[in-house]
């Protein structure tokens, strides 16, 4: 199957129904057969281009109904070897070193996932510890105002994706 | 929160879903059950929202995206329309409210760093805001939203 940009955009903006043959109705569209659709999220998997390919979860659902951004204060020469102790931590979904803003010093940021919120604050201590008690800031998820998939066909101008 | 046989259900959906023309089959067969039961427990799973959605997650990156992280302070009587210009953006995945006094962070794609920036001054404009904080990657360490269940 050649690929176009077509295909491309209309398989990567597909979720999976939950039906028998989820890629069908994918494949009758674009008029090819449904091993070639999946074949195709296969090979941008193994190139990285999809993370990963599944069932997204909810955690509030699961019990996890408190998480935190911590944003850690760390010179950049101490970073990497931080982030390798926090990576240590299963609570922690989400690890970035990010630059830093005028009036916000916070370079390291991780995201920590709890039952509750002592729970919580009792996995970011043991954190801190681990990285030698740096100056770090909780902040408290209150609200979740969106979340979804990015829109990757609006993202997606012809000239940006390039395969593999 | 969920019985034995939607834990074991979740945990092949969410760490090895089959790249397969019929995968609700393929996890029937591994666990034992019949199709028809493993699409009726997905189905219901996802009435409950434990499970978001399937599919799958993209490396921005790998698709020549750039992406930061934004955050800035609103205060309470100007969140709402704050709240509304921020989400209505296509290229805004994730806003939250934080307890801080940064109270919104929120993250942005787009193809490239000229226009994120574009982007995060109309919000500035439109939600009529002082500063938003860029806060842009140097470093992935560990993006794993995958859960025990």
């Amino acid at each position: 199957m050649k690929i176009t940009d077509k295909h491309i955009i209309s398989i990567v903006s597909a979720q999976v129904g939950i039906v028998s043959r989820p890629f069908k109705s994918c494949a009758v569209e674009l008029g090819t057969r449904e091993e070639a659709v999946v074949g195709f999220l296969r090979e941008l998997k193994n190139a990285g281009v999809i993370r990963r390919f599944g069932a997204v979860l909810n955690h509030y659902s699961l019990g996890l109904r408190t998480n935190a951004l911590v944003a850690w204060k760390i010179d950049a020469d101490h970073i990497d070897a931080a982030a390798q102790k926090l990576l240590l931590f299963s609570s922690i979904s989400h690890c970035y070193w990010r630059k830093k803003a005028r009036h916000w010093p916070y370079s390291l940021y991780t995201m920590v996932h709890a039952k509750n919120k002592k729970e919580c604050l009792f996995i970011i201590g043991n954190a801190a510890r681990a990285i030698g008690n740096p100056e770090y800031r909780v902040l408290f998820t209150v609200k979740e105002l969106k979340k979804r998939k990015a829109d990757i066909p609006a993202l997606l101008s012809r000239k940006v994706f390039k395969k593999g | 929160m969920v019985n034995k046989k939607d834990k074991m259900l979740l945990e092949e959906m969410q760490d090895r879903f089959p790249f397969s023309t019929r995968p609700y089959h393929d996890i029937a067969v591994k666990l034992g059950m019949k199709e028809r039961e493993v699409l009726k427990r997905t189905r219901v799973l996802k009435q409950r929202k434990i499970i978001r959605y399937i599919g799958p997650v993209f490396d921005p990156g790998k698709l020549k995206l750039v992406s930061c992280l934004a955050a800035a302070h609103v205060p309470d009587k100007k969140l709402k329309r704050a709240a509304a210009v921020i989400n209505k953006h296509p290229f805004v995945s994730h806003n939250y409210l934080r307890d801080d006094e940064f109270n919104v962070w929120f993250t942005v794609s787009a193809p490239s760093v000229s226009r994120l920036k574009f982007i995060l001054a109309g919000i500035k404009k439109d939600a009529g805001l002082k500063e938003i904080l860029y806060l842009p990657a140097v470093k992935l360490y560990k993006i794993d939203a995958r859960f025990k269940i």
